[in-house]
């Protein structure tokens, strides 16, 4: 058996480990077993809808499935391949609960807001010229991305944002290699007819 | 080939899906197809503006939150188990179907006459005794069941037999000292679970009246009044638990409940009221750590509310100049 076969199997018999003893009722075991995958469903969630906010409601309801359906698990299937389905299936049917006003981070580039000087006003207006212009690409992608189809703007995230084999995204969807070829290349021509202008 | 066949060849290519034999025949080809060579280059632009474009990232701070709030979330999940999921579940311990079956059977001969027993018993109220644990002067009186949610599922016309299904509720009168710490829990639990905002109103209300601000807060208590003033629906129910909050000590759960209001809710009085609350500890040095100075400095950035930008800035500033 090669290396990363040593290595999957591995991690398939500590997940199989955590999944009993959460059915036993073990919380830690549920929570240790959340935190091996955790980071990724958030950040699929997040890059799905583009707010970190929904991001977090899709994160509850996914393990909150996970929690309620482990008794039932079959065991049949990888641990990660039903909870990633869970994960899409949860993103599919989101719905945003709050308009949040759409705005990116800027705290990492905006520094001291004080000073009267020609330089750092200059410095200023340049710091908020290009906040102003990566808002502006943000709002444009996240436009470009809600143009798509559900089923489309998911495979394009899985994709392009999180770097998923096209067979893994079709274990994840429950569809077949040829349907998810299908959206991603239909998902990446709209996306980018509607960048047109800005490329 | 077919030309068509080279564009899809194309995007597993920009996709890094191409395989060797496959990559040699698109090279091959885009040698020759100025068409496709256009194509490529017009992907390879979108890539370009996409790696520019800023993304949401999972920080660890975002995912420390979502851990939290599962938490809370898991506890409220745990405790909502219904008797009969639990029961439903125990039957699993039987291996063999036949002791399911014979259980099952039991159980349900029990159950039958159990309900029987509640429909037919004579008026009159009992105490709960020991039904509600942890009641100390408080006494709580079961009154007559009454059915609800009654459903008529089949009733042939002319035929003497019907189905129905329907719920046995048992009101339960109970009084007692709002000091109570049974009562309070009790309370607690009607506040996340009652579907009437009325009523979720009118318990905040009544907890954050009895709360003394030097009492060590009850953690399920202390639970509910976070998690009703972060996710409850109805906006005055969650000024009201944020009011209660503000009379416990400020300790990491209340914290980071506070932040969390300051960051994300939709009510920009209640964003006002959190910088109002927590500008008295922050200037006077009590509650200076980087999460609050954080929360505030976002805040001061990037609040669509013009008044709660500059409120932050003036708190975050007069931090700094001491």
């Amino acid at each position: 058996m090669s290396l990363h076969q040593d290595e999957h199997t591995s991690e398939t018999m500590i997940d199989l480990d955590l999944i009993q003893k959460a059915r036993g009722g073990d919380m830690g075991a549920f929570e240790q077993l959340v935190f091996r995958y955790d980071k990724q469903v958030l950040s699929i969630a997040a890059r799905y809808v583009q707010s970190s906010e929904d991001a977090k409601d899709i994160y509850q309801e996914v393990f909150l499935r996970v929690y309620r359906s482990l008794p039932k698990f079959q065991l049949r299937s990888q641990f990660s391949t039903w909870l990633f389905r869970i994960t899409t299936n949860v993103c599919l049917t989101h719905r945003t609960r709050r308009k949040r006003h759409l705005h990116t981070s800027l705290s990492q580039d905006s520094e001291d807001e004080h000073g009267a000087s020609v330089t750092d006003a200059l410095t200023e207006m340049r710091t908020a010229d290009r906040d102003a212009e990566r808002t502006d690409m943000a709002l444009h992608v996240s436009q470009a991305m809600e143009s798509l189809s559900a089923k489309q703007k998911m495979v394009f995230t899985l994709k392009y944002y999180e770097d998923y084999k096209i067979r893994e995204i079709a274990e994840m969807m429950g569809l077949a290699e040829g349907t998810v070829k299908r959206y991603l290349f239909a998902a990446t021509k709209k996306v980018r007819t509607s960048l047109q202008d800005l490329l | 080939m077919k030309h068509n066949q080279f564009e899809d060849l194309l995007h597993l290519s920009f996709y890094h899906e191409l395989d060797a034999d496959n990559r040699a025949v698109l090279d091959d080809h885009l040698r020759n197809c100025a068409e496709c060579r256009a194509e490529s280059e017009s992907l390879a632009k979108l890539d370009s503006f996409l790696v520019r474009s800023p993304r949401i990232d999972v920080s660890d701070q975002l995912l420390d939150e979502a851990r939290r709030e599962l938490r809370i979330a898991l506890r409220l999940e745990q405790s909502r188990r219904s008797f009969w999921v639990e029961w439903l579940e125990s039957l699993r311990i039987f291996g063999s179907p036949g002791a399911r079956l014979a259980f099952g059977g039991i159980a349900t001969l029990v159950v039958g006459f159990l309900i029987g027993y509640l429909v037919f018993m004579p008026s009159g109220g009992n105490d709960l005794g020991m039904a509600v644990p942890g009641l100390s002067q408080a006494s709580a009186r079961r009154s007559e069941p009454r059915v609800a949610n009654f459903r008529l599922i089949h009733q042939a016309v002319g035929a003497e037999e019907v189905e129905f299904t329907f719920d046995m509720v048992t009101p339960v009168l109970m009084r007692g000292n709002l000091n109570d710490n049974a009562i309070q829990r009790v309370m607690a639990q009607a506040l996340l679970s009652d579907q009437n905002p009325g009523a979720r109103l009118m318990t905040v209300s009544a907890l954050s009246n009895q709360i003394e601000a030097s009492k060590t807060p009850d953690k399920e208590i202390k639970t509910a009044l976070i998690q009703a003033m972060k996710n409850d629906a109805n906006v005055g129910v969650r000024r009201e638990a944020l009011k209660a909050i503000q009379k416990f000590p400020i300790d990491k759960d209340i914290k980071d409940a506070l932040l969390f209001v300051l960051k994300s809710e939709s009510n920009p009085s209640m964003r006002i009221d959190v910088i109002n609350f927590l500008e008295k500890p922050v200037l006077a040095r009590q509650l200076v750590d980087s999460d609050v100075l954080n929360g505030l400095k976002q805040s001061m950035q990037s609040d669509n509310n013009n008044y709660i930008r500059i409120r932050a800035k003036n708190v975050y500033e007069e931090v700094n100049q001491q």
